[in-house]
């Protein structure tokens, strides 16, 4: 409860500061999906990946993104002949990103930068693997203006999960969406 | 172009700082797997799990940081007729004894063997859905080393053929 007024407080800040500031348009909604690799990870395999975002320009350049995303590692490779037989992990997210570059809204193309925060749930039925932690993110991407408020958006991050005990699970996610600004 | 240039800017410092911070918290998860020689004993079958050898495990062995998984893989021979129980234990390394102790933790409980086909294996996959006591055989499993004992509800008509243990790993450097 704590942590959903927590959320609902940094949102309504955010809303509250590009009204303040930012130009027209402030506000967007997006979805997205593409292909998430995990890196260096012997027990998953390259898989899918979609989400939700909205947006919301503080300033010209810079842009807060509040997401949710849902990642389905694929199965892993035999290891030394066994047939591991097993999902993949699935990688679940509430995220907070900042983009910094041209905003969203705007005809043309438009590179940016990202850097995010989230909650991160890395789950596997099958090993009873189960961990909640925050993590990082880190990446660029552009967009391409095709019509005053439509955005098609590309962008690939590197994300970092510290586990509980140590180490970490990493991934690169490359997706495509659209966003419509408002 | 100016801004242009300064946004490009800031945003590739960022990149890069992230990108380097990445870079020194190289860790991974990684798989390792080991034969098992079992010692049989009428119904019952002993093995000195020892994975330190491993290259994967040398490799990792002075940063691991977490055990993500456990399993085995094993191969039977029921010539008994009718289904055989099997029932696993592990315990500490160096434990005396060729059968499970007090301080052994049960950790695969009742898995039926059926007599037809009359060789049948149990993929990795099917032993985490078996495996219970969990905790400890992470633990265990961190050390790279522990004993392994099965008890069969018959003997003579049935066999283990073969057994691997495969441990997934996550370090950090």
């Amino acid at each position: 409860m704590k942590k959903a007024v927590l959320v609902l407080v940094c949102l309504a800040v955010l809303v509250s500061a590009a009204q303040a500031v930012s130009p027209e348009p402030r506000f967007g909604v997006g979805a997205f999906a593409g292909l998430n690799i995990p890196v260096i990870q012997k027990d998953q395999k390259s898989g899918t990946e979609f989400g939700f975002r909205a947006r919301i320009a503080l300033l010209p350049f810079l842009v807060a993104e509040p997401n949710f995303t849902m990642v389905k590692w694929g199965k892993p490779d035999a290891v030394d002949g066994v047939v591991l037989g097993i999902d993949g992990s699935k990688v679940t997210s509430f995220g907070l990103d900042a983009t910094l570059g041209f905003a969203p809204g705007t005809k043309g193309f438009k590179p940016f930068g990202i850097i995010g925060i989230g909650s991160y749930k890395v789950k596997n039925d099958d090993t009873k693997y189960d961990q909640s932690n925050i993590g990082f993110c880190g990446g660029i991407g552009f967009g391409i203006g095709v019509a005053p408020k439509i955005d098609i958006d590309v962008r690939g991050k590197a994300v970092v999960i510290p586990q509980t005990d140590g180490g970490s699970k990493k991934g690169l996610s490359l997706t495509a969406g659209l966003g419509y600004s408002f | 172009m100016k801004h242009l240039k300064t946004r490009f800017g800031l945003a590739g410092l960022l990149l890069i700082a992230l990108v380097t911070g990445g870079c020194l918290i190289v860790s991974g998860t990684f798989i390792v797997v080991a034969d098992f020689d079992f010692s049989t004993f009428d119904q019952d079958y002993h093995y000195s799990v020892d994975v330190t050898q491993e290259s994967d495990w040398q490799d990792h062995k002075d940063n691991i940081d977490f055990v993500d998984a456990v399993g085995f893989q094993m191969d039977f021979t029921n010539n008994s007729g009718s289904a055989v129980t099997f029932d696993v234990w592990i315990d500490t390394a160096g434990a005396p004894g060729s059968t499970p102790g007090a301080g052994a933790t049960k950790i695969i409980d009742g898995l039926s063997i059926p007599a037809t086909p009359v060789q049948s294996h149990m993929s990795y996959a099917q032993s985490l859905s078996y495996i219970t006591g969990l905790d400890r055989l992470k633990a265990l499993a961190k050390e790279g080393k522990f004993e392994y004992y099965g008890h069969a509800s018959v003997e003579g008509t049935f066999n283990v053929d073969s057994g691997k243990v495969i441990i997934t790993v996550s370090g950090s450097k």
